[in-house]
């Protein structure tokens, strides 16, 4: 703050000019007051954004099944959907709860996860291990294969009028036919890898009912932490 | 005077930043938003992201922690420069701006910038503090984000919410998909960027974490060449480079209404400076090279900034 003459060289007309000192910390009352309300604020943003986002569980790339975890560290940088080899991430909206829009979910109709044969790119290119390294499809979930006995044809129309698609897709063994042509999902085998459901052909060219759902489908798993 | 460059540049690279997200969404290279660019291990972070990604989880992450770290190193070295050559919010305010308000807007600017200088032209210190209500709301941001359990700020990051908006916009093309993102997203960067006229000077954290370290960066600073530059001389009593400082920096004497720490990097200063005093070196206290105007670089007489004192 001293009044010392500026290293200007050369006489001028202005007045030698002052160097500024170190300025105080310069907090003032109506500063304190704005910052205690713009914390307000942030809070309220957070309160509001978890009170308009349901329970409604999504269906997450393999790694992001620990949802108190993913919900926390995702940042919505869209690189591991950008980065799906099969196109299976895809974008949840703000119709999948607000806090969830911009994330990735699965979407089993786009495509169907192989977990890039143990590379698992979606995670490598998570920049916040929101999708985590060690998902094992053997062990682990990305869902459960749910069979719709409203849609699917095995039940509507009996094992002739389909040529079960879901069977051969399934590369785990989890699908099967019971004795009365029935098909049944091996919960121990599923994987939610989505392939059943990426195959299933009901909904696609017969979907009588319009209920947009298909003869199987891949649906949270309860057994996946929340 | 120089041709003005810079806006150019400017543009072009914060809309190259939209076509390397267009890349990753044609030819499925997961080359992201800013929020995180790069190739598989190797990428940036947004650093609030980073903070908020272990807040909100409650748990460290390695990965997340590293690149910050890398982020805060990059922030010493470029200061406050995304502010100016990435994010896209300055572009969107100045587009819903018509000539009017633009021309009133300056001209407020020069006359707090004019009074402020013969107020310290005559001993006054600039009443500039070191935390400021964007300090605030990165606070809470971050409190918000531990306290809820997922990262409050990105929920509304304007950044965010405008590469969202154009990968939303490219899907409603591509699939046919429509969502009320398509018009929630653009609704909060107007009401951010257009009706909070003041964003990114009094709320916008990410320009508050920037600060924080921008305080010690000393490279790529505007540098007067005090011995050709028209008010250190007493040629004239010229404040052009003042005048035009979008965050009301003082390139000369950091006298500004904000200090130089501000500096967004955006060489307005340089392109406007009637004799082409004002560089941008890299090294600090290297001005105008020598060969490029056969002036005279007297090192000894360049006004020092009060950080180096």
């Amino acid at each position: 703050m001293g009044k010392t003459a500026s290293g200007a060289k050369g006489e001028s007309e202005t007045p030698p000019l002052p160097e500024v000192g170190p300025t105080s910390v310069g907090i003032t009352r109506r500063g304190v007051v704005v910052g205690a309300a713009s914390v307000v604020a942030l809070i309220a943003v957070g309160g509001i954004g978890k009170a308009l986002t349901g329970e409604a569980r999504l269906l997450r790339p393999p790694g992001g099944q620990h949802a108190r975890l993913f919900d926390g560290s995702c940042i919505k940088c869209d690189r591991c959907r950008s980065v799906c080899p099969t196109g299976v991430i895809d974008v949840a909206h703000v119709e999948d709860g607000l806090i969830h829009a911009r994330t990735p979910k699965m979407d089993f109709r786009k495509g169907s996860c192989n977990f890039c044969d143990g590379a698992f790119r979606c995670a490598q290119n998570c920049p916040t291990q929101a999708l985590t390294f060690g998902f094992d499809p053997t062990i682990d979930k990305l869902g459960m294969a749910v069979v719709d006995s409203d849609e699917c044809l095995l039940y509507r129309s009996g094992s002739g009028m389909c040529s079960k698609q879901c069977i051969t897709a399934c590369t785990y063994g989890a699908l099967s036919l019971d004795e009365g042509g029935r098909l049944v999902v091996d919960e121990d085998r599923c994987n939610g890898c989505g392939a059943c459901e990426h195959d299933c052909p009901s909904s696609s060219y017969v979907s009588y009912t319009g209920s947009g759902r298909r003869g199987i489908n891949i649906e949270a798993w309860e057994g996946n932490a929340s | 005077m120089k041709k003005m460059r810079s806006p150019i540049a400017r543009g072009i690279v914060c809309l190259a930043m939209f076509a390397l997200v267009a890349v990753g969404l044609i030819w499925s290279t997961g080359t992201g938003t800013p929020s995180s660019l790069g190739l598989d291990f190797i990428a940036t972070i947004c650093p609030l992201g980073a903070l908020e990604s272990m807040l909100g989880s409650w748990s460290f992450i390695p990965r997340a922690a590293i690149v910050l770290v890398v982020m805060v190193v990059g922030i010493l070295f470029l200061g406050k420069a995304f502010c100016a050559w990435v994010c896209p919010i300055p572009h969107i305010g100045d587009f819903f701006k018509s000539k009017e308000r633009r021309n009133a807007e300056a001209a407020h600017r020069i006359g707090e910038v004019d009074a402020a200088f013969e107020r310290q032209a005559e001993g006054a210190v600039p009443e500039r503090g070191a935390f400021d209500t964007r300090h605030a709301v990165l606070g809470g941001a971050l409190v918000s984000t531990a306290i809820f359990g997922f990262p409050v700020f990105c929920l509304v990051c304007p950044v965010g919410l405008s590469f969202a908006s154009f990968i939303l916009l490219w899907r409603f093309v591509q699939f046919n998909e429509p969502t009320w993102g398509l018009v929630i997203f653009p609704a909060v960067i107007i009401i951010e960027a257009v009706v909070l006229k003041r964003w990114c000077r009094k709320i916008c954290p990410l320009g508050a974490f920037f600060s924080l370290f921008s305080r010690y960066n000393k490279t790529l600073r505007p540098t007067v060449d005090t011995s050709t530059c028209l008010q250190t001389t007493g040629a004239s009593a010229c404040r052009a480079c003042l005048h035009v400082c979008p965050e009301q920096v003082d390139p000369i004497r950091d006298w500004g209404e904000r200090p130089m720490s501000e500096c967004v990097k955006c060489r307005t200063c340089a392109d406007v400076c009637p004799v082409g005093a004002i560089t941008l070196p890299f090294l600090p206290g290297h001005g105008r090279d020598d060969q490029e105007d056969g002036g005279q670089r007297v090192g000894e007489t360049s006004v020092r900034t009060q950080d180096d004192a």
